[in-house]
């Protein structure tokens, strides 16, 4: 049986995640509410850009914040997994910096291409490359139990 | 616009409409979204006529979407076509022989020539439209690159626009710069001078320079992109060089008409989808910024469909509606106080429309009169001198031509013409309508018609007028009548083919006269002297009889 206790590691992906998670679900209910309410800022035509951005955003920044208490649980887990704080910081910057890219992108748009807040998506998109990459190979050399 | 003829492009209904015109039968039918006419006659053909051999033909093509939508047939010999003689009437909802919407003289028969969408029409409904009709034989490989007026006919092609902009440095480089990207033209952002011709590369009176550029247009289409100085291989037709151009005395001497029928005798445009010849004839225009879009936009800023509907009639910037479009450049009349000091009328007043007074109603086309384009100053010297109504005459249709120059003289300080006799005592709007050009007669039924007009001269007075004008030679003439009839008080519902045969013709006007006998009071009036009337509201016939025989019948086409 694993520890009560939580490692500090474990706890602050936990934090982190369940309140990303909180933050990004609360998009999306901000997106239903700009349907619902029918805001040609968020609906028209000529702003489909933007919610092709936002949408990302909100599925994005949900899905890491997912993977973010997953890692938690994983390094709570299996107890004997190297986890470097490399991978944390990469994995919960990356769950910040792609989203948020795409977040910035939608606010301000030129015709059909977003404002260069999306320069932020390649760079979280090649952190979380990393952290994943990185934790995957962590649990490929876990010694089994 | 041409469009590829099916369910969703014709403007109504096809399927199982029968018409008939001159002894020949037409059935439209549809046929798994393809669109066909079964065509039988009942009488031989007159080998002189163009008209299409029994049996049944696809309809490929439709030209139109604002008023009227032609229709045009496959021949089976290359991409040649042929006219369906009908056209519908969008607004009306009805159909018409095609000839019955032109303004035409009588028994013009069908119209179009075999060939002559490919020969013609194409050059201004397409983009980038290449007729490649042979020399040699009666065959046409026509090739169109889109069949609507299509972003690169305003824009020049997009080909490099997108190739360069597949780069996102670039394209940031310029939303960040706002600076222009010259791979593309934007017509906002050229001066009055090229912006106009973007749109009078189609809107205007051209024709090519020579014998070379025409052939050279027949094979690979316009060499003329948005943003260029001139019209390339074309050039706009000015009447006023008529004498000195060699090439527009060239047009006169194998058509003595073509300046008559296009023009007023001093040269302004008098028929529609030409406003380019208009516009750069108006005085604004030498100011550099003048042009088409100080009052159109050709993408409607709202999305609301209602908006967009309203946007595509004339397609103008909504607040150039009104007298904005010339306040924003003659700006001292936004004042009220000199608003009426220079209209002389009530600042809210149509009598203060700067358009009203400097871009009246005397372009006839699609069955109806439509705004000059060329700006100009009302006087009653230009129509004395071209026959052309005066925008005070227009409105004030039951004033005659000497106090419109009374009035200018004391308002504006003109000097008055020599005025003959009858335009000294008949109503100008009479006049026009009786002895005036088929052209003139169309200008004065549609003003007859009109709102403000109705408003200030009164209606009563213009039922005999109307109702006479229902007889008129020409259907278009008669057309306008019929509607205008319709806008006066106990008409609204009035039926009347303006197609029909000459007897049921007359049956129409002796019906609409009783009627009018039946709603009017049966007290004499005492109408002023100028309208031409007797106590009992109807035409002195014997003055009537004198202005006809006055009447210019020179053939309008
Ligand atoms: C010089 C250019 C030019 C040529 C050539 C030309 N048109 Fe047009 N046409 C126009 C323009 C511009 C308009 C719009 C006029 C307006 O709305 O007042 C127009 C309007 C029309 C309309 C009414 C469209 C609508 O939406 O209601 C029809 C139908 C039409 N043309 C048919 C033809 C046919 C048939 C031919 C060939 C015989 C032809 N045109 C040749 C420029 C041209
Ligand atoms: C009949 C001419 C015409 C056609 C066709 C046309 N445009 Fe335009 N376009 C204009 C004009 C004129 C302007 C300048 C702004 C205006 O009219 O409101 C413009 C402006 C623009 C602008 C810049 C917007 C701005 O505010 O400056 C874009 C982008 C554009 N057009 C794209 C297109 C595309 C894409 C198409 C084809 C789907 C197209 N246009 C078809 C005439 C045209
Ligand atoms: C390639 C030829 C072409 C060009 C370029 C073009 N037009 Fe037109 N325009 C047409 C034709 C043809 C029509 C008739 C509509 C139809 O066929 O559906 C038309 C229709 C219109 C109408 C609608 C008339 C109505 O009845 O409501 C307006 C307004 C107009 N054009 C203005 C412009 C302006 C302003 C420009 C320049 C920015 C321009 N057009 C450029 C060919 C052209
Ligand atoms: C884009 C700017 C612009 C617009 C819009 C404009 N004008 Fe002008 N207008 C000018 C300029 C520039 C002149 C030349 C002034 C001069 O010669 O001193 C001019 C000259 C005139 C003249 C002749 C002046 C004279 O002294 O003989 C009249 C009349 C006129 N405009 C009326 C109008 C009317 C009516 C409208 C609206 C339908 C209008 N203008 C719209 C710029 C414009
Ligand atoms: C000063 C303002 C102004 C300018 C400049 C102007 N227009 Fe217009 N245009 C109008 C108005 C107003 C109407 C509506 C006229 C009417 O009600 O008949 C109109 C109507 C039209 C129509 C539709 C005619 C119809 O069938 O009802 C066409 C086509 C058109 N304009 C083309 C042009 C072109 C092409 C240019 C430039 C060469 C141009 N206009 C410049 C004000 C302007
Ligand atoms: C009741 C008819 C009428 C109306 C409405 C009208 N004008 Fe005029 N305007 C005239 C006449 C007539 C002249 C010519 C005066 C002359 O012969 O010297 C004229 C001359 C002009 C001139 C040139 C001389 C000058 O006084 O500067 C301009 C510019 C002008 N008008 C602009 C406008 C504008 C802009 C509007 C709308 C705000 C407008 N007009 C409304 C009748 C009218
Ligand atoms: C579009 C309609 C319209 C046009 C164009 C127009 N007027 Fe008027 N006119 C009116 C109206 C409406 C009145 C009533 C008073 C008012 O509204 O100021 C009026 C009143 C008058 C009057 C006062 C006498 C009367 O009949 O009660 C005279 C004189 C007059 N106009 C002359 C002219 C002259 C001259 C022109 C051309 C420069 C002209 N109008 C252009 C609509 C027009």
């Amino acid at each position: 049986m694993p520890d009560k206790t939580l490692s500090s590691l474990t706890r602050r992906h936990l934090r982190f995640g369940w309140w990303s998670l909180f933050a990004f679900l609360t998009l999306g209910v901000v997106l239903e509410a700009l349907h619902g309410l029918k805001l040609g800022w968020y609906l028209d035509v000529s702003n489909e850009t933007r919610r092709l951005m936002f949408t990302l955003a909100h599925t994005h920044g949900t899905l890491f914040a997912i993977v973010n208490i997953i890692y938690g649980l994983t390094i709570r887990e299996l107890s004997s997994l190297n986890a470097r704080p490399y991978m944390s910081s990469c994995l919960i910057w990356g769950a910040m910096l792609l989203p948020g890219g795409f977040l910035l992108g939608g606010l301000v748009v030129y015709g059909g291409d977003p404002s260069l807040g999306i320069l932020f998506v390649p760079v979280g998109a090649i952190v979380m490359l990393i952290a994943t990459f990185s934790i995957a190979k962590a649990v490929n050399t876990t010694s089994r139990r | 616009m041409t469009q590829v003829a099916g369910t969703d492009t014709v403007a109504t209904d096809f399927n199982g409409v029968e018409l008939s015109l001159n002894g020949s039968d037409y059935t439209l039918l549809e046929d798994e979204g393809r669109l066909f006419v079964e065509i039988s006659h009942t009488k031989p053909l007159d080998p002189e006529e163009p008209v299409a051999p029994a049996g049944r033909h696809e309809i490929v093509l439709t030209t139109g979407s604002h008023h009227l939508q032609f229709y045009w047939m496959a021949t089976m010999n290359t991409r040649v076509i042929d006219q369906l003689p009908f056209a519908y009437m969008i607004k009306e909802e009805r159909w018409t022989p095609m000839r019955a919407t032109f303004l035409l003289p009588p028994a013009q028969g069908n119209f179009y020539a075999v060939g002559q969408w490919n020969r013609g029409c194409m050059d201004c409904h397409t983009t980038q439209g290449r007729p490649r009709v042979s020399n040699v034989s009666f065959q046409m490989d026509t090739q169109v690159n889109e069949f609507g007026i299509s972003c690169a006919a305003c824009h020049s092609e997009g080909t490099k626009h997108i190739s360069k902009n597949q780069n996102p440095v670039r394209r940031y480089a310029h939303y960040l710069s706002g600076k222009p990207d010259d791979t593309i033209k934007n017509p906002k952002r050229l001066d009055g001078q090229k912006a106009s011709l973007v749109c009078g590369q189609c809107h205007s009176i051209w024709n090519f320079s020579g014998i070379t550029e025409k052939q050279e247009w027949n094979t690979k289409g316009s060499t003329y992109r948005a943003g260029d100085e001139s019209l390339a291989q074309r050039y706009v037709v000015n009447p006023r060089e008529a004498e000195k151009n060699p090439l527009v005395r060239n047009i006169i001497a194998n058509d003595p008409h073509y300046l008559e029928n296009r023009f007023w005798p001093d040269g302004m445009i008098r028929v529609t989808g030409r406003e380019y010849n208009g516009v750069v004839d108006s005085p604004c225009y030498a100011g550099g910024e003048f042009s088409c879009l100080s009052c159109h936009t050709m993408h409607a800023k709202g999305h609301d469909r209602t908006e967009i509907r309203a946007w595509s009639d004339d397609q103008l910037k909504p607040e150039m509606r009104g007298n904005a479009a010339c306040t924003q450049c003659h700006g001292q009349f936004e004042n009220v106080a000199a608003l009426q000091e220079h209209t002389r009328h009530q600042a809210n007043s149509p009598g203060s429309s700067c358009y009203n007074c400097h871009m009246p109603y005397t372009t006839y086309g699609l069955l109806k009169a439509i705004r000059s384009h060329q700006v100009s100053n009302p006087s009653a010297l230009e129509s004395l001198q071209t026959g052309r109504p005066n925008a005070c005459n227009l409105c004030h249709l039951d004033k005659t031509l000497a106090s419109t120059a009374d009035t200018l003289k004391q308002w504006y300080n003109q000097p008055v013409p020599t005025i003959p006799v009858d335009e000294k005592t008949i109503a100008a709007s009479i006049l026009w309508s009786i002895k005036g050009d088929a052209g003139q007669r169309a200008l004065l039924a549609w003003s007859m018609g009109w709102k403000p007009a109705q408003e200030i001269s009164g209606t009563e007075w213009t039922y005999p007028y109307l109702i006479r004008t229902m007889a008129d030679p020409y259907e278009a003439v008669r057309f306008i009548a019929h509607r205008s009839l319709r806008s006066l008080s106990g008409f609204e519902d009035f039926d009347f083919d303006y197609t029909a045969e000459p007897s049921a013709i007359m049956d129409g006007i002796n019906e609409a006269y009783l009627k009018w006998q039946s709603l009017k009071s049966d007290e004499n009036t005492a109408f002023p002297a100028p309208l031409m009337l007797n106590s009992e509201g109807n035409i002195v016939n014997r003055e009537l009889h004198r202005l006809l025989a006055q009447r210019n019948n020179r053939p309008v086409l």
